[in-house]
């Protein structure tokens, strides 16, 4: 049982790393039948999966496209999944809302951040792209969020992120949220002067970020 | 306020012109390549700049007297580009938005790309604007403008940008479908913009936003996107067309060496983002080529004066030493936000480390 339960998880990474959809749904029905825990399909078969992923493009192997059919590949199996997994015995690493800021309709970036949160166990809200300002906010209570995701790529709507760190102060609830910030624009300096807890370049790092910083939020 | 006046020993056009030939300059151009700016200083706002092209051109020839030390001319055009010419959605930055105007996407099925239509060179989306600007510019002595941006540019607005991104991999027949299609209606128009104004007085500009290594893998951009540039270019070339700017945006480090057996003209200007290098990217490109761009945009909007002269003079001192010449640029267009002492911050640095 034990060599078939690693064999299938094995083979369920192997699937998402390799952008086969039908695959990763196939073993994902396959591990159910052999009892394998649903939540052990999910963390130590899809989500690993992805985690090889995101080396992969770390690494220079793989870019957008290839990471954008791994994610395909890793909800064909959640699909399978979603009936079986309590909600509520799942249990996530934290909540996130996460948006690209009014004034910027470039949405790449975020998707992907979104995507490595949730191969990380996040639970993510995307708030979409050109989100007014307020949105994050009332959306980061609304969700009981640990953290703030914010990306731009035009250099006008960084504007935005310092703006959304201010409104948080003005409003007392700074120090309920982690904010992490990145795009093309932005850089570690920007990140440091406008108060962000956090900044990174890419999507993998962020989402190794928001685990770091989810240590030490409330 | 400098006064360059005091120091220059060209004007603005004979630096323009020595440039192009490959001769002596006084000192570096700096081409704000802005828009947003312009319709900023004008005192309109974004939607009424891109949707008349008339109050777009008086933009920017206010922006022009306002400052006088940049090369800069008129200047109308967005980046997402293609939904609407093939019969999408536009929709304009009014009310004062810090954006260019942009479309969602037309199509979402590879089996839809045989139903696209054949737009009309002279009336689908924005061409009849981007007519009305040009007869402007010749009127006031500058070149028409030829379509810009590159076929993928305009797939990845009618589909979607993920869905291409995924389609290359996925469904690679269709996206070579879909760019056939974009590079016909591209040369359509430039066909009739050439046939209007006469190639020499056309200049083109070619923006590469999805061929980013940020996004794809150079085997990609040679696969998908390299074969249509080559043909729109060629095209131009073999029409007479010799002003040339290409637009590396976001970092093409990995896509450089493929861009050596593209037809260009002599003495074409590679515009270059803030995330490569300034001074290996000239060292690939030659001499045979002039350099620009490379002003991180970020420090241009959120930095202060002092960091802003120090990233002007890092890209002087590198650009300078570029044997085909350098045009000082931001890495994309000027952040329409950017505060106006910023601008100054440029103008010092210019002042005190651009000249030759």
């Amino acid at each position: 049982m034990k060599t078939t339960k690693r064999k299938i998880l094995k083979e369920l990474a192997n699937a998402v790393a390799m952008m086969d959809e039908a695959r990763s749904a196939d073993l994902a029905r396959e591990a159910l039948k052999a009892g394998i825990d649903p939540y052990e399909v999910l963390v130590d078969g899809l989500c690993k999966g992805m985690k090889l992923v995101g080396q992969r493009y770390e690494q220079g192997e793989y870019f957008v496209p290839e990471l954008l059919l791994c994610t395909d590949a890793m909800y064909a199996g959640i699909d399978v999944l979603r009936p079986h997994l309590n909600c509520e015995s799942v249990g996530t690493s934290g909540k996130a809302v996460i948006g690209v800021v009014r004034d910027d309709i470039h949405d790449i970036g975020k998707n992907l951040v979104t995507i490595m949160l949730e191969a990380f166990g996040f639970e993510v809200r995307d708030l979409g792209r050109d989100v007014p300002l307020r949105d994050f906010i009332t959306e980061a209570i609304k969700l009981d969020a640990h953290m703030i995701c914010m990306s731009v790529l035009m250099s006008t709507a960084m504007r935005g992120m310092e703006e959304i760190i201010r409104m948080l102060k003005a409003e007392g609830v700074r120090k309920n949220f982690k904010v992490l910030v990145g795009g093309g624009p932005v850089s570690q300096a920007f990140a440091t002067r406008i108060g962000a807890d956090g900044y990174a370049t890419n999507a993998v790092a962020a989402a190794r970020k928001a685990t770091q910083l989810r240590r030490t939020s409330r | 306020m400098i006064d360059f006046a005091a120091r220059d020993s060209m004007s603005v056009k004979e630096r323009s012109e020595a440039l192009i030939n490959g001769a002596p300059l006084d000192r570096v151009p700096f081409d704000p390549c802005a828009c947003g700016v312009a319709a900023r200083v004008y005192g309109i706002d974004r939607g009424k700049f891109y949707r008349n092209p008339e109050e777009a051109f008086a933009a920017g020839i206010q922006f022009m007297k306002a400052y006088p030390w940049m090369n800069t001319c008129p200047a109308y055009g967005w980046a997402d580009k293609g939904a609407w010419e093939f019969g999408g959605k536009i929709f304009w930055p009014d009310g004062d938005r810090f954006i260019a105007p942009f479309s969602e996407p037309l199509i979402t099925k590879p089996s839809d790309v045989g139903s696209l239509p054949d737009p009309d060179p002279e009336s689908a989306g924005m061409i009849p604007l981007v007519d009305r600007f040009n007869d402007l510019s010749r009127r006031h002595g500058f070149a028409a403008c030829l379509p810009g941006g590159t076929p993928t540019t305009f797939s990845a607005a009618i589909v979607g940008k993920v869905n291409l991104l995924k389609w290359l991999i996925r469904y690679p027949e269709a996206v070579h479908r879909l760019q056939r299609k974009v590079t016909d209606f591209m040369l359509r128009v430039a066909e009739k913009t050439i046939a209007k104004f006469g190639a020499l007085n056309c200049s083109m500009e070619c923006a590469t936003p999805m061929e980013s290594n940020q996004l794809i893998s150079p085997r990609m951009f040679v696969e998908f996107a390299k074969p249509y540039i080559r043909e729109i270019l060629g095209y131009y070339l073999s029409k007479g067309v010799r002003r040339a700017t290409v637009h590396l945006c976001g970092d093409h480090t990995a896509n450089l060496k493929h861009w050596v057996d593209i037809p260009l003209p002599p003495r074409t200007v590679f515009f270059i983002g803030q995330e490569m290098d300034l001074e290996k990217t000239g060292q690939l490109m030659g001499k045979g080529h002039i350099l620009a761009g490379n002003l991180d945009t970020g420090t241009l909007q959120n930095g202060n004066s002092r960091q802003v002269f120090d990233e002007a003079r890092r890209c002087l001192t590198i650009g300078k030493r570029h044997p085909g010449g350098f045009i000082l640029m931001p890495g994309c267009e000027l952040p329409p936000g950017i505060p106006l002492e910023n601008i100054e911050a440029v103008a010092q640095a210019l002042y005190e480390h651009g000249y030759y």
